[in-house]
């Protein structure tokens, strides 16, 4: 039996967490299991294993990896702990003792790194079979040491009280420029989505860089081109999440101002234009113009579609994620056709639709007591 | 002034709401229900934050389905709980309102003065009580010229002051511009301040014209 903190904690947090995540766990999903044919894919990760367990460098990039990951789990739960809803956590957490809010937290941070847990598990019997004892004893080591610091780590964080609400810098520096309703997200980002932001940033840097090292002929050929636009659209899924349910929140009122739908979505092109702006010049610095304006419209487009689907389907992250992962290996096929722009339009139209008939019917699912008063 | 068509609100198969056919004619109305009895979900609808089946039609004429941008220019809504981006200041919010809605230039600023939100309506909302919060919502719905103002639960978190100020706006915006108005509450009406008004009431899963 658990204790009730330890499930009060695990259903604050970790549900939470892997809900959030799901499209990043989803995209190394991809990356790890996606990439490689089927019949190779289990020499392929014992290689992998076996490379980073005699290389010493390379075992420090892989707990670099796992360290990224417990440093987005801090920051998963410092924001989770700031919010209006779970300010009860201060003055309940803190009155179990220590030994039982430390074997918690403990508890905690082992099902927040399950997956590495599995994947370090597997290494280190890989390991032993190959008599690679030190490195095996070094990823026991490692993980362990990481949940304790961890746990450490959270329990700090519930004993130090929140401070006041602080604007960001980029906020106080725009204090006074025009605030649009289309805009509203984008500084929402800049306030609050940094780290979300910068993550998926570097994800799409890791698809180009990886897209440029791997096929020779990306300038000649538009479908490896459009293959990864592809991915850096689905490395977006999750802030597109986001943007919903920033609106679901707070923008409520919105429906009620006399904007037009047409308008609307518009206003949201905008948004992922500002939002795509790196990538964009990205494109234009490594294609001609009209190539990179067609990959341009192409992202705009499936971003879009994945935005629009939201409205239809609410926000449900579960049944987002199976149909990005659908719409995905349809994109992907029609653009391996060597029919990106048709995919283009395509996405768009179907975006439109999707907004124009939902836009005002859409629904939140996240708040489950959805109540009638 | 306004019409329900054949209304109906499901929350999965549970009938929350049903208004066969409702003429509501010009005017200030109370809406009385119990908690839970879908005061917020008849409002929001109304205002057309919320879907639902059949049709809401204001002067005969302009729908909330067919008529979408037009009608909601006309009617205007004011949350029970209000929740507005952190990192806005009340100023922003009322730019944001007042462009969409048309408002005359400086039509806000009488409202912040009556209300005594000089000093805090630069700052960003994230910093507001949940009065300060409410009052930034109900000066929200005053601006431009809608011909419906729909105030959810006005009367919770502002200080009896501030209730009377609402009021005085009430009364203005009704003699001055003829603006209709529909409040909702639980509490009873208080007859000394508004005689005038209505009575609506949510009962039963349906909606009453009861005085």
């Amino acid at each position: 039996m658990s204790s009730p903190l330890t499930n009060v904690l695990n259903k604050v947090f970790v549900h939470g967490f892997y809900r959030a995540h799901a499209g990043m766990f989803l995209f190394i999903f991809l990356v790890l299991f996606g990439a490689v044919p089927g019949d190779m894919l289990l020499n392929y990760h014992k290689a992998l294993m076996l490379a980073f367990l005699t290389s010493p460098l390379l075992l420090a990039v892989v707990f670099v990896f796992w360290l990224l990951y417990i440093v987005k789990s801090w920051h998963y739960i410092a924001g989770q702990l700031a919010a209006p809803h779970h300010q009860f956590l201060f003055y309940s957490v803190s009155a179990y003792s220590k030994r039982s809010q430390l074997l918690s937290w403990l508890g905690i941070q082992f099902n927040i790194l399950l997956p590495i847990v599995i994947y370090g598990g597997l290494a280190i019997g890989v390991g032993l079979t190959h008599q690679c004892y030190l490195a095996s004893a070094g990823i026991v080591i490692y993980l362990l040491g990481l949940s304790i610091v961890s746990a450490l780590f959270c329990i700090r964080l519930t004993q130090a009280l929140p401070e006041g609400k602080q604007l960001s810098l980029f906020l106080r520096f725009g204090k006074s420029m025009p605030k649009p309703y289309f805009s509203l997200f984008i500084w929402h980002i800049f306030n609050q989505k940094k780290v979300a932001y910068t993550i998926i940033k570097v994800i799409s840097w890791g698809v180009i860089t990886a897209v440029f090292a791997l096929f020779d002929d990306v300038k000649h050929d538009a479908r490896v081109a459009g293959i990864a636009v592809l991915a850096i659209v689905i490395a977006h899924v999750v802030i597109i999440f986001e943007e919903r349910t920033f609106e679901e929140t707070f923008l409520r009122f919105g429906r009620n101002l006399p904007y037009s739908r047409a308008s609307l979505f518009g206003g949201f092109v905008l948004v992922y234009l500002a939002m795509l702006l790196p990538e964009i010049i990205w494109l234009f610095t490594r294609f001609d113009p009209v190539f990179a304006m067609e990959l341009t419209l192409f992202a705009l487009s499936a971003i879009m579609l994945f935005h629009s689907l939201l409205y239809r389907i609410g926000l449900n992250m579960d049944v987002y994620m199976q149909w990005v992962l659908g719409l995905f290996m349809l994109i992907f096929w029609v653009v391996m056709f060597k029919a990106m722009l048709l995919a283009s339009a395509l996405c768009v139209l179907a975006a439109f639709i999707l907004f124009y008939n939902n836009y005002y019917n859409s629904f939140a699912v996240l708040p489950e007591r959805e109540i009638i008063e | 002034m306004l019409q329900f068509v054949n209304f109906k609100k499901n929350y999965g198969s549970f009938a929350a709401l049903t208004v066969d056919d409702l003429q509501i004619g010009q005017g200030l109305y109370w809406l009385k229900g119990v908690n839970g009895s879908g005061k917020s979900t008849l409002l929001k609808s109304v205002a057309g934050m919320l879907s639902f089946d059949g049709d809401v039609l204001l002067d005969g004429t302009i729908s909330v389905k067919k008529d979408a941008v037009n009608y909601r220019r006309l009617v205007s809504f004011a949350e029970a709980e209000p929740l507005f981006p952190e990192f806005l200041t009340g100023r922003e919010m009322i730019n944001l309102f007042a462009k969409a809605r048309g408002a005359a230039a400086g039509q806000e600023e009488e409202y912040i003065e009556s209300m005594q939100m000089q000093s805090y309506v630069d700052r960003p909302i994230g910093s507001y009580s949940s009065g300060m919060n409410k009052k930034l919502s109900l000066l929200l719905a005053f601006l431009g010229k809608p011909k419906l103002i729909l105030l959810d639960e006005p009367l919770i978190t502002i200080d009896t002051a501030s209730l009377l100020i609402l009021y005085k706006w009430i009364n203005e915006r009704q003699e001055q511009d003829g603006t209709s108005f529909i409040l909702s509450s639980h509490q009873a009406l208080d007859r000394d301040i508004l005689p005038n008004a209505g009575e609506l009431l949510i009962e039963n899963q349906t909606l009453t014209h009861i005085a």
